[in-house]
């Protein structure tokens, strides 16, 4: 097998981080079902899914982990309802994001907290189709959940927050990176698993 | 094809689709869930499918509660619609119905798909798609790591209730980070160690190997493709006759 490629070892650990970051995400996505705590949703997101992706981020060496990892998040969020949008910009933050691990060749703690930002901005695009595809798409809410949730969405969720959320998921990853790495330290390394 | 004289697969419990039908079917799916609109005889059929396909596999449980709750939603609206709930329950319960409206569907097939399809069956089909390797082994090992995420998580969580640490507890409030801890950081570490030992355990069996894999069970389009096919042909005109 040669170093470059991507061994079974590696796609492995792809899945099994996936899985983790799926689970971590929806236990959190839960909140916006209330519209006043969908912002709140960029502030713990990022920082809940730190632990998971730092350590999965000790496991990677390799050019298109990180890729899969987003493509796969993609597929997940287009069966889910959210439209083709998220799926978009998952695919795109996760070879963004790719990019950047590379050059800080997978070691530099400055470049995994760049690109994880990167990484979550994605989420973004979840909440995107309220904005761009908004006739069609808040209709459908609108059915679906009353008019109060959807007032209630547009009133704590103006497009303004896609932009605001980039400065949000900026903190709030940051935050999560330095979690994750606290907790590597803490319990991982020293049980030898990091 | 060669038939194998000392192994055959097993023969499948009620309809037999292929792999790659149940995939585009999932994707129909959900692209149909999004394009819906207020249409409660096509979302009742939406919602029919998944079920009656997990009859036809013999998963009585979920198939009825399933069912039920769909009823439950559809009364549940209807009721609304007539008498009209304050605000708060109304809230609540357009979620709840939002949920298996438009989620359940995708999830209800999603968990058919598990259900039915053999890891082996599923990478071998993917292959004839020609998806590579890169992107079907992680998708399978998400798919078989859920259910090993849910248990870990109960067993953590029993663990943990033992020594007093709880959602709730009088010790949760003094602390709240702490279930972050205790919980995530046990979940992580046994997942970080199945996760090696699934990865000891692929390679041991050839996985990742320079030779081209190989699969008994060949999977072939039959009849109950072509009805799927013709249905879904039917679903997309409704959907798209409603939008004109």
């Amino acid at each position: 097998m040669q170093s470059k490629n991507l061994n079974a070892k590696d796609l492995i650990h792809v899945g099994i981080y996936t899985a983790m970051y799926l689970v971590v995400f929806f236990a959190v996505g839960m909140l916006n079902a209330i519209p006043f705590l969908y912002p709140l949703e960029y502030l713990l997101s990022p920082i809940l899914t730190g632990i998971p992706f730092m350590l999965f981020l000790t496991k990677v060496e390799k050019f298109g982990m990180v890729s899969i990892m987003g493509v796969i998040l993609a597929v997940f969020w287009y069966l889910m309802g959210y439209t083709w949008i998220p799926a978009l910009t998952y695919i795109a933050a996760g070879l963004l994001a790719d990019l950047l691990f590379r050059l800080g060749k997978y070691k530099s703690f400055q470049f995994d907290i760049i690109g994880y930002w990167i990484f979550s901005c994605g989420m973004i695009g979840c909440a995107a189709p309220m904005w761009l595809l908004t006739a069609t798409y808040m209709e459908q809410v609108r059915d679906a959940m009353g008019d109060e949730y959807v007032a209630g969405l547009q009133k704590y969720m103006p497009s303004w927050m896609g932009i605001a959320g980039i400065g949000i998921i900026l903190v709030s990853s940051s935050l999560g990176a330095l979690l994750g790495r606290k907790m590597l330290k803490k319990h991982f390394e020293r049980a030898g698993i990091a | 094809m060669e038939e194998n004289l000392l192994y055959r697969p097993p023969k499948h419990r009620g309809l037999y689709l292929d792999p790659r039908t149940k995939l585009l079917f999932l994707f129909v799916l959900a692209t149909l869930l999004f394009l819906l609109h207020e249409n409660l005889p096509l979302n009742s059929i939406l919602v029919l499918i998944p079920i009656l396909l997990l009859l036809s596999d013999r998963q009585y449980r979920p198939a009825w509660i399933y069912g039920g709750l769909f009823i439950a939603a559809v009364l549940a609206k209807e009721f609304d619609r007539r008498m009209g709930f304050p605000y708060l329950p109304a809230m609540l319960l357009g979620l709840l119905s939002e949920l298996i409206f438009r989620f359940f569907p995708v999830f209800m097939f999603g968990y058919y798909i598990i259900k039915s399809t053999k890891p082996n069956e599923f990478i071998s089909a993917m292959e004839l798609w020609h998806i590579p390797e890169s992107f079907i082994i992680p998708v399978s090992v998400v798919f078989r790591f859920v259910p090993t995420l849910r248990e870990e998580n109960r067993s953590i969580g029993n663990a943990m209730r033992m020594r007093g640490i709880r959602f709730g507890a009088a010790k949760f409030w003094k602390n709240p980070t702490m279930i972050l801890e205790y919980r995530v950081i046990p979940l992580m570490m046994s997942v970080a160690k199945i996760g090696d030992e699934l990865s000891a355990a692929a390679l041991s069996r050839g996985l990742g190997g320079p030779k081209k894999r190989t699969c008994l069970l060949k999977p072939h389009f039959g009849i109950c493709d072509a009805g799927i096919a013709v249905l879904t042909g039917v679903l997309i005109l409704w959907t798209l006759m409603e939008r004109v």
